[in-house]
């Protein structure tokens, strides 16, 4: 799948406004934020996690830059449901020890 | 040192001395922990009841991919775990914020002065269902607050908590043992968002937050800001005043 990215400015109330829509395949997968507020501290040049859109993974809160955005966006899509076990559903929920 | 349970629950419920003492005498067991220490974890039973004497704990739930969800904060006075009378194990952690000093409670003692003590028990029923309020208080604010409210409307809760038990100062501020990363645990944002509505409500002049203490500079304006209605902690008595 292919990933891209596309500028844009974005208000967060702080002085970080440089936003970046990542879209794959056409599609807007997640928003990310470049950190450029002094009181992010150590946190100041990494991209923040504003949203994501249809990604089963919880993102890292920040990525270090954007090849490291895209290759989680890889891995989240190519990340499928559990399959089913066979388990029966009251085997799965024996009852506790006393 | 079970000042603040006593002030807590005679907010709920008339106690008289005779109440207070016996209050007074189940604390026989106490014990210091570390900041960062869990009381009990998730699946455990505890063998005794902790009562909050000193310090800040937390509930907090472990997620499969290393999340964390905070639950509720528990602040001096606080009795942790009154269900491991009717329930068998833990269904979530207690970690404590700050260095904390415990007092343990034996069941038996407790039984005793539930069963001697009516008014007392009154009380503890009391709380028990206020934690029940603050939870669906907590889920509203989640699920319905904008990351602005939502933090103003927590800070709002623990500047009440805090004051019922007199531990706010006269200049309205109190400890508040938080990283902005356990903050954001418990509202559902990242620290970089936490951050950010901490510096909004900076620069609104609401809060002063300085080395883990907070100073609220306009109370009422905060809880009008977070549409905050105080009911929801059914304070009976209190007196929301600042220390002296």
């Amino acid at each position: 799948m292919s990933i891209s990215f596309k500028q844009i400015d974005i208000n967060t109330g702080s002085q970080d406004t440089h936003g970046m829509l990542v879209l794959s395949a056409g599609r807007l997968v997640a928003v990310l934020c470049r950190l450029d507020d002094v009181a992010h501290g150590d946190k100041r040049g990494t991209w923040h996690v504003e949203t994501v859109f249809g990604m089963r993974q919880m993102p890292p809160e920040t990525f270090p830059n954007l090849d490291s955005a895209a290759e989680w966006v890889r891995l989240s899509e190519d990340d499928p449901l559990p399959a089913f076990d066979g388990q029966p559903i009251a085997s799965a929920m024996a009852a506790p020890k006393l | 040192m079970t000042n603040a349970l006593i002030k807590k629950l005679g907010n709920f419920s008339k106690l008289s001395k005779e109440d207070e003492k016996a209050i007074q005498r189940l604390c026989t067991n106490i014990v210091r922990k570390k900041a960062g220490e869990d009381l009990i974890r998730e699946g455990e039973r505890p063998g005794s009841v902790h009562l909050l004497l000193d310090g800040w704990a937390f509930r907090y739930k472990h997620l499969p991919d290393g999340g964390r969800q905070i639950l509720a904060y528990l602040i001096p006075g606080d009795i942790c775990d009154m269900h491991i009378f009717v329930l068998r194990q833990m269904d979530h952690s207690i970690g404590l914020l700050n260095d904390a000093v415990i007092g343990l409670l034996s069941e038996d003692a407790m039984l005793e002065l539930l069963s001697r003590h009516p008014a007392v028990e009154r009380a503890l029923w009391w709380a028990t269902l206020v934690d029940e309020a603050v939870l669906r208080e907590w889920l509203a604010n989640i699920g319905r607050r904008d990351p602005y409210r939502r933090i103003a409307h927590l800070l709002c809760e623990m500047w009440v908590r805090m004051s019922t038990i007199g531990l706010v100062s006269g200049q309205d501020s109190f400890s508040l043992p938080l990283t902005q990363a356990e903050l954001g645990d418990t509202v559902g944002l990242t620290p970089v968002t936490v951050n950010r509505v901490i510096q909004e409500l900076r620069s609104d002049d609401l809060i002063i937050l300085k080395e883990k203490r907070l100073t609220v500079r306009d109370v009422s304006r905060l809880m009008k800001v977070s549409e905050f209605d105080v009911s929801y902690l059914h304070l009976g008595n209190a007196d929301i005043t600042r220390a002296e």
